[in-house]
């Protein structure tokens, strides 16, 4: 009886539904520009890789694959060549050119630009134009993970000449054009008639800005939105049983991480930090906190990444050895603070940690801030302790274990202040060199070292989350909800 | 009456410039660098390097006084300057948001008033009988069940299970309902109270003593003689009310979806979006100056007695 309820008042509603034809998704904010270039957010890219295509792709398996550029290749280690797709157009008709990639390369790396995500390609030195489908970027000394980096949705490919106007009306090569972005409510795409790789089957693409998870979903279950991501591992739990529901979660690019700074007196005794890594239960934290969504860290990169190490846990939560380690040290009643940003993952996360840290007698006291102000104490002298996510967006070794580790990163994102020079060597030689043995074994020393001197203990890998109605097949996400790819899609009726 | 007038518009003047030394001032003590405050916490990785090129494409490498000149003269010409985030003109991001919050703060007014007034009305007459605690009982839960509980009830009621209402976001009229039904609740909480209150006041007045005596029927003397006079205090409330919704919807246009200007000041507060937060904040503090200034006008048309000279 309610259904047949529920069937007559969705009838006399429908009029409404039926304006609305395709897939509606939901992101959590405006976006601040749909200029690939001008903006840092997921929220932004998950609409404008819809738009707007990069020059290669990363494959699951962490292979390079064809974007823009269909083939690639190094003349010298610090030259890269890539041949552009052939007969490529904008979507307002401008043919894709090796010269219009210049311009987009180019107009990124400008410091001018202001470009937020410009420290992606910051080692880029110049462009050229070999012929008209061939472009060659330079990058002296030679920058080995730079194919990876072009994969990343900041370096995609926007006519330069569109520059003050792609915010608003954005124009690329992508499976989907622009339709209209109704400030604040929601965002429609069309799908692209010309598109190389033919016309994707789900016609038209909504992105309605719902900030509330719960908001989004009740919209999920009501029929009013397709698909939803990101959801916290409690409401993802409950709709696992929902009907016509369909929950999916994939290991990211993601990790999270409890840092020390070394050079803090109560912290330079590697035996503290040991201690410390031996007291905490990480599959305590997976279990209660993440609902099992996550797994355990070892190495502070993922197993997505590119030269991530299969590496033994050598600190398994052992409260005794925690104690004798930290009397050995001479550190009874040690009292730390936990510098974390406004997060609810990493405030329940804390207070676990403060529990676990109690239980082997170290009193810490958590202090919560907004997240630049959370930076400034984390690479503040005085600071002692602090917990970040964190995403290694590029996919490569290079992105996180340079930035936590290379000393000219501190205190910047090497807020451990670990300084190590022949840590440095290896991250160098991995940055550098060309060959893939031998990044691999550079970067395989370099988290072994990681876990020797233990600036940081990684905590969890969390795993990706998102849930759709079970009418959506075929949709491509990879290592993060913001690659959502929806050129294999389609909407069953 | 309209010498009045114009010394209450030039006063603004003043008011408003000391909001935007305020707002500057706060936003510049807020600890944190606000470069990394506007990239937001996914530009993790970026080096110092490029946090100070930033800082200057974004023109925030410049001494205080002189960023603060800078506005205040673009401000003179009528230029509220332009976000840093979104690169827009901030007048025209205040444009695009604000017709959805007129909608939800009028069609919020219109369910507050239509709850407060009759409730309150009510209470007062039949004060301390069942209808006079069941009223304060509504009032109480309006003022303390909050909105992202009580929306998302409405939504669960009538968007999951019922149908009848789209859950979230803007566009027709059935959009609008529950959002202004989660403010208006909240908002006729105040109403009835206050009204309640003068009310009673008011029906303790010889007036209103001789109005029953002249042989008045009950209504009569109820709305035309005692409610008329127990107006000034209740449209102050209201008011206030509707200002504060101007800018203070923020929950409601959160948990439904809805693009008003609350929420765009709250997301560049956040992201230290400092024109778009001066600007945002000068609009909503000359819209309720201006509102309080009607009100003070109102009290006229409602009590000859008071005169504006």
């Amino acid at each position: 009886m309610r259904k047949l309820l529920l069937t007559l008042v969705l009838a006399l509603v429908a009029p409404l539904a039926a304006a609305q034809q395709g897939l509606t998704t939901a992101i959590s904010a405006n976006p601040e520009s749909l200029d690939p270039q001008l903006t840092f957010n997921g929220f932004s890219f998950v609409v404008t890789n819809q738009l707007y295509e990069t020059l290669v792709r990363m494959s699951e398996e962490g292979e390079i694959q064809p974007g823009l550029a269909t083939e690639w290749e190094y003349p010298e280690p610090s030259r890269l060549h890539l041949t552009l797709r052939e007969g490529v157009e904008f979507h307002d008709g401008t043919p894709l050119t090796a010269q219009v990639v210049k311009e987009s390369i180019e107009r990124l790396i400008d410091p001018a630009t202001g470009a937020p995500g410009r420290f992606v390609v910051t080692a880029i030195d110049e462009v050229n134009v070999i012929d008209d489908l061939t472009v060659e970027i330079v990058t002296e000394p030679p920058f080995a993970p730079l194919l990876a980096h072009l994969s990343h949705p900041v370096t995609a490919i926007v006519p330069a000449q569109n520059a003050d106007t792609l915010s608003r009306n954005p124009v690329g090569t992508g499976p989907y054009t622009f339709e209209q972005w109704i400030d604040g409510t929601q965002i429609t795409l069309t799908a692209n008639e010309n598109y190389w790789g033919g016309e994707p089957a789900i016609t038209n693409v909504t992105f309605r800005i719902v900030p509330e998870v719960s908001t989004q979903i009740v919209e999920l279950r009501s029929g009013g939105l397709d698909i939803i991501f990101s959801i916290p591992p409690d409401n993802f739990v409950s709709l696992q049983d929902t009907q016509g529901i369909e929950t999916e979660s994939f290991l990211g690019w993601g990790s999270a991480h409890l840092g020390f700074n070394i050079d803090s007196p109560k912290l330079e005794d590697v035996r503290v930090r040991q201690a410390i890594a031996h007291a905490i239960d990480k599959d305590l934290i997976i279990d209660e906190f993440m609902r099992g969504l996550a797994l355990p860290a070892v190495s502070p990169i993922p197993p997505t990444v590119r030269f991530a190490a299969e590496l033994d846990e050598p600190y398994p939560y052992d409260p005794e050895a925690a104690e004798a380690l930290l009397e050995e040290a001479g550190a009874t009643n040690l009292s730390l603070r936990l510098d974390i940003y406004q997060n609810p993952e990493l405030e329940s996360v804390a207070q676990v940690l403060q529990a676990m840290l109690a239980d082997v007698g170290i009193n810490l006291d958590i202090r919560v801030q907004e997240y630049a102000a959370y930076v400034e104490s984390a690479q503040s002298n005085a600071a002692e302790l602090y917990a970040t996510t964190w995403g290694t967006v590029t996919l490569d070794a290079d992105y996180t274990l340079f930035a936590f580790m290379h000393s000219s990163e501190i205190p910047q994102n090497n807020m451990s202040r670990y300084s190590n020079p022949e840590v440095d060597a290896l991250l160098e030689e991995g940055r550098n060199n060309p060959d893939d043995e031998a990044r691999a074994a550079a970067y395989l020393e370099v988290q072994e070292r990681a876990l020797q001197d233990l600036p940081l203990v990684n905590l969890y890998y969390p795993l990706s989350t998102y849930a759709k109605r079970d009418t959506l097949q075929g949709e491509d996400i990879r290592f993060s909800w913001m690659m959502l790819d929806l050129r294999e899609a389609q909407l069953a009726q | 009456m309209i010498g009045y007038i114009a010394r209450r518009l030039l006063g603004l003047v003043p008011v408003l410039f000391g909001v935007t030394l305020i707002v500057f001032l706060m936003t510049w003590v807020t600890p944190g660098d606000p470069v990394l405050a506007i990239i937001g916490e996914a530009a993790q990785g970026i080096g110092s390097e490029q946090l100070e090129e930033l800082r200057a494409a974004y023109g925030l490498d410049r001494p205080l006084p002189v960023q603060y000149a800078d506005y205040i003269g673009g401000l003179l010409q009528g230029d509220l300057g332009t976000s840093i985030r979104s690169r827009q003109q901030v007048i025209d991001e205040i444009m695009l948001r604000l017709p959805a919050t007129l909608q939800l703060t009028l069609a919020g007014m219109g369910v507050a008033l239509l709850i407060g007034l009759p409730l309150g009305i009510l209470a007062a007459i039949y004060r301390r009988t069942f209808i006079d605690y069941t009223a304060i009982v509504v009032a109480l839960a309006g003022v303390s069940i909050p909105v992202f509980w009580s929306g998302l009830i409405l939504m669960i009621i009538f968007s999951l299970n019922l149908g009848w209402l789209p859950a979230s976001g803007m566009g027709t009229w059935q959009h609008l309902v529950m959002p202004a039904v989660a403010i208006g609740f909240s908002s006729s909480a105040f109403i009835a109270r206050i009204t309640r209150s003068s009310m009673i006041e008011t029906l303790r007045q010889d007036y209103v003593r001789t109005a029953h005596a002249k042989g008045a029927s009950a209504t009569r003397v109820h709305l035309r003689h005692a409610f008329r006079n127990a107006l000034l205090p209740v449209v102050t409330v209201v008011g206030l009310q509707f200002g504060g919704l101007l800018g203070g919807a923020v929950l409601t246009e959160t948990v439904f979806a809805w693009p008003g200007v609350g929420r765009m000041l709250v997301d560049a507060i956040r992201t230290r979006d400092l024109p778009l937060i001066q600007g945002t904040v000068l609009f909503i503090a000359l819209i309720f100056m201006l509102i309080n200034l009607l009100v003070d006008l109102s009290y006229a048309a409602l009590n000859p007695k008071i005169r504006y000279d």
